[in-house]
């Protein structure tokens, strides 16, 4: 499962990178899900 | 497509999966969006979809007209889409342990997962949507005890009945709560967002159940426990921020809108209004809040190893990142 691995940190590491730059750079943000939006998709 | 090609099938896509060299490609954008689609792609649901029709003509006869016109709801019908690919993600985990679980018994779980979502569904929806429908209480009962009784058939476990109370416990301390402060206000904390996690917790026992049959240890079992919940708690505010006006209308002030009908209680509940409470220092409270739900889970699954809860956590994270935009 070694090549799920690479996959698995890569998202890992996009997450990282966009959590830090909300709450390191203090940036102000709009949170908005449409209401089917969890329903429709599961993984992607 | 019957239960045994599916597995077959399913089967199949793991040990692609695990043996696909991605050495090639650094576009693990492309490479994830490949994964998910053969996991969770038409086929697999298309099979979901007729196994629903077989289940309901086979099991609920005298309810198959009811549960057909129930399916055609979109509070309904859109789990429908999203049951296969977690399905999936059950099985998929179940194969990469190698679970001493046959496939009778994974046929039975996959219906197992099928009506006790529909069961706690139901039942949901006529409390919070006010639907005014309260013989389909009755069938939601009906269908989670025929859950349970596959669930007793499948796991053997001597302290099966101490497992599932536990968590049968955790998600009626949660509605009950809901409920029990309707049109007062929100009973959780944002001290314990967990607990918002327990909605889904009688989902959990079959992973615990999974787990125990392993042979895992309390740790591993306490991770799964402690992960999921605090997973399903980070689902459950993104589902509570795009449901906020429609909840208040219902009278349930979730977390994310805690002091609202206070502060607003006799007024009309408009999307301006409700767009307006979600000011600037409340959405960085969500926002928050949902990462640490998520750390914890990370942090448990991280522990315990379990690249395919972590592949999934991972997404769902993604995910709620899509939903947010920076405004400076």
């Amino acid at each position: 499962m070694k090549e799920l691995e690479k996959v698995l940190n890569s998202i890992k590491e996009k997450n990282s990178i966009f959590r830090k730059k909300i709450e390191n750079e203090e940036k102000k943000i709009k949170i908005k899900f449409s209401s089917l939006w969890f329903y429709n998709w599961f993984f992607g | 497509m019957n239960y045994k090609e599916f597995l077959q099938s399913l089967f199949k896509i793991f040990n692609d999966l695990k043996n696909k060299n991605f050495d090639d490609s650094n576009d693990f954008e492309s490479i994830r969006k490949h994964i998910f689609d053969e996991i969770s792609g038409p086929q697999i649901r298309d099979f979901y979809l007729n196994r629903i029709d077989q289940i309901i003509d086979e099991r609920f006869p005298f309810f198959a007209k009811d549960l057909m016109e129930l399916r055609k709801d979109d509070d309904i019908s859109q789990y429908e889409f999203s049951i296969s690919g977690f399905t999936c993600i059950i099985i998929f985990w179940i194969w990469e342990n190698r679970n001493d679980i046959n496939d009778e018994e994974i046929y039975k779980l996959i219906e197992a997962i099928l009506l006790g979502t529909f069961g706690y569904r139901i039942i949901d929806i006529q409390h919070d949507l006010n639907k005014n429908n309260q013989h389909l209480l009755y069938l939601g009962k009906y269908l989670i005890q025929v859950h349970q009784t596959l669930i007793l058939e499948i796991f053997k476990d001597p302290k099966i009945n101490e497992v599932m109370n536990k968590y049968i416990e955790k998600y009626t301390i949660a509605e009950y709560l809901e409920k029990k402060n309707k049109w007062i206000g929100c009973p959780f904390s944002w001290e314990d967002p967990a607990i918002l996690g327990y909605k889904a917790a009688p989902f959990f026992y079959i992973l615990e159940l999974l787990a125990r049959k392993q042979g895992k240890d309390e740790k591993y079992i306490n991770n799964v426990e402690k992960g999921f919940i605090a997973f399903a708690a980070a689902i459950q505010m993104m589902d509570d921020v795009s449901d906020a006006k429609t909840d208040l209308q219902n009278g349930i002030e979730s977390l994310v809108m805690k002091g609202f009908l206070k502060e607003y209680g006799s007024a009309e509940i408009t999307e301006k209004l409700v767009e307006n409470y979600l000011d600037d220092e409340r959405t960085m409270l969500i926002f928050k809040t949902t990462e640490k739900l998520f750390d914890i889970a990370r942090d448990s699954f991280t522990e315990n190893n379990d690249l395919i809860f972590l592949l999934n956590l991972e997404s769902y994270n993604e995910r709620f990142h899509k939903g947010i935009t920076i405004i400076n």
